[in-house]
């Protein structure tokens, strides 16, 4: 009996490491360089200020069942000096294994963490990812189409945001030095609000997510 | 018995909580106009007991989680909790939308007596149509699709729309300023005491008019440009503006639409 269960546990372990979840982390030194990200199809992207140099990444991904994590790449290109990360996922492969024709509609979570120095200029592409940006204060520019956009703003951050979505709406805890507008705007929102009378450009665009802007809590 | 009470207080509640509406008071430093601008939703005006004004509505934003905490930026500030937003400069007072989502809730609004009130609705993105009740005091309506009710009032009016249809019953006609109602393409109603005096300048050039108030074409005005020709003539009908008058005359009411239809009723 005692034979059977061992077994039995020692099986369901085994299948258990043959799939689970692929995780990758990088870690990339970041002195004087920007970075460049394009995560068409990462469903949670939270990217967090830090006081060190160098840029942490964490992904984990699960694709269909994690049957498929091995056709997931994150792709660093350095040739211009500065960091650029891009995810490819090879979707034609992955089809003609699953032969499903043209449907590549299959379950899956990939889930980027990445700690940056607080000063890193970046840009962020993504299609359906939910993007969470923590304390940054270097220049920035974030594009989702169906995520939602969360950027949690250091209180003295002197700032000009340059915010777009569709669909969505904008919600904020911050007091903007912007007068109020004379007409509301009936059909999505497009707004430059102005922070502490700053000019750091910070751009964020979203289709169909909704943009919230909230004050940190930490003192800097 | 105790189940069926159950039963009834089930289905009750949810009603009740349905219908909650907020309150929003304000009194103004200088009781003398309202600007309404931007708030689309579902409109009524009435005049209030006292000296505030009062914003009644079932406003209700269904927030996402993720924005506790945090406020709908909109155009203006919401500092009345009801979506919009109100503020007084230079002896006017402003009641702005300030979100778009103002555009799916109803809003009763109570202006104290005297108070002259001018609503801005005049917007594709308006959703609903306009009531006025009782109301005393002068009042200015714009609207590019909805129509206007007006009921128990005396004006004086001046109601402008395109597409909108406008009926106005008077409970007697303000005989200090004059009225004006115009639509392009919407019918004009109004109901009128027989008892009162009153000019009416009518024009349409597609709709039909109808009374049965006991208005007078008035000769008068007919005769005024008569030319050599026409001498010794009558006047049958003259281009333009055409005068009638009720009970001998009174304050002018300026009645004009396009392609709609131009009703004058006996109270």
């Amino acid at each position: 009996m005692k034979n059977y269960i061992l077994a039995a546990i020692l099986m369901v372990a085994t299948l258990g490491t043959a799939f689970s979840q692929k995780v990758i982390t990088k870690k990339v030194d970041a002195t004087g360089k920007k970075m460049e990200m394009k995560f068409d199809f990462a469903d949670s992207i939270r990217i967090e200020a830090w006081n060190k140099n160098t840029v942490e990444l964490e992904v984990s991904v699960n694709i269909d069942n994690n049957r498929f994590n091995e056709y997931y790449k994150l792709n660093e290109n350095s040739f211009s000096g500065d960091i650029d990360l891009v995810e490819k996922i090879d979707f034609e492969a992955i089809k003609k294994i699953k032969g499903t024709g043209n449907n590549c509609n299959f379950d899956k979570m990939i889930r980027y963490k990445l700690k940056v120095p607080a000063n890193l200029e970046f840009s962020l592409k993504t299609i359906s990812g939910q993007v969470e940006v923590i304390g940054t204060l270097g220049k920035m520019s974030v594009n989702s189409i169906s995520g939602f956009i969360d950027y949690t703003i250091p209180a003295s951050m002197k700032t000009r945001i340059n915010l777009s979505t569709i669909t969505g709406d904008v919600y904020s805890n911050l007091k903007f030095d912007n007068k109020p507008e004379k007409e509301a705007q009936w059909v999505g929102t497009k707004r430059n609000l102005i922070l502490n009378g700053g000019t750091q450009p910070i751009k964020l665009e979203t289709i169909s997510g909704n943009i919230y802007l909230r004050k940190s809590k930490l003192l800097n | 018995m105790k189940r069926i009470v159950t039963i009834i207080a089930a289905f009750a509640i949810p009603v009740v909580m349905l219908g909650q509406t907020k309150k929003f008071e304000y009194t103004p430093k200088v009781k003398n106009k309202v600007e309404i601008t931007n708030l689309l939703g579902e409109i009524s005006l009435q005049n209030s007991n006292g000296n505030t004004i009062v914003i009644e509505s079932d406003f209700n934003l269904e927030k996402p989680e993720r924005a506790d905490g945090l406020k709908l930026l909109g155009a203006a500030e919401d500092n009345t909790d009801l979506g919009a937003n109100v503020s007084e400069e230079n002896g006017i007072v402003s009641i702005q939308g300030a979100t778009r989502q103002v555009r799916d809730y109803k809003y009763k609004i109570l202006i104290p007596a005297g108070m002259a009130v001018n609503l801005d609705y005049n917007s594709p993105f308006a959703k609903s149509d306009i009531s006025v009740d009782s109301f005393t005091g002068s009042l200015e309506i714009k609207t590019l699709n909805a129509s206007v009710k007006i009921t128990k009032s005396s004006g004086p009016f001046t109601i402008n729309t395109i597409s909108g249809n406008l009926e106005v019953v008077f409970d007697k006609l303000n005989q200090i300023e004059p009225s004006s109602l115009a639509t392009i393409n919407g019918y004009i109603d109004i109901t009128m005491p027989g008892s009162d005096k009153a000019n009416f300048e009518i024009n349409t050039i597609n709709g039909n008019i109808y009374n049965n108030l006991d208005v007078k074409a008035s000769a008068k005005e007919n005769n005024k440009d008569k030319d050599r020709l026409a001498f010794g003539m009558d006047v049958m009908r003259t281009k333009g503006a055409n005068s009638y008058t009720l009970n001998g005359g009174g304050q002018k009411v300026f009645l004009k639409t396009i392609s709609g239809n131009i009703y004058l009723r006996k109270k």
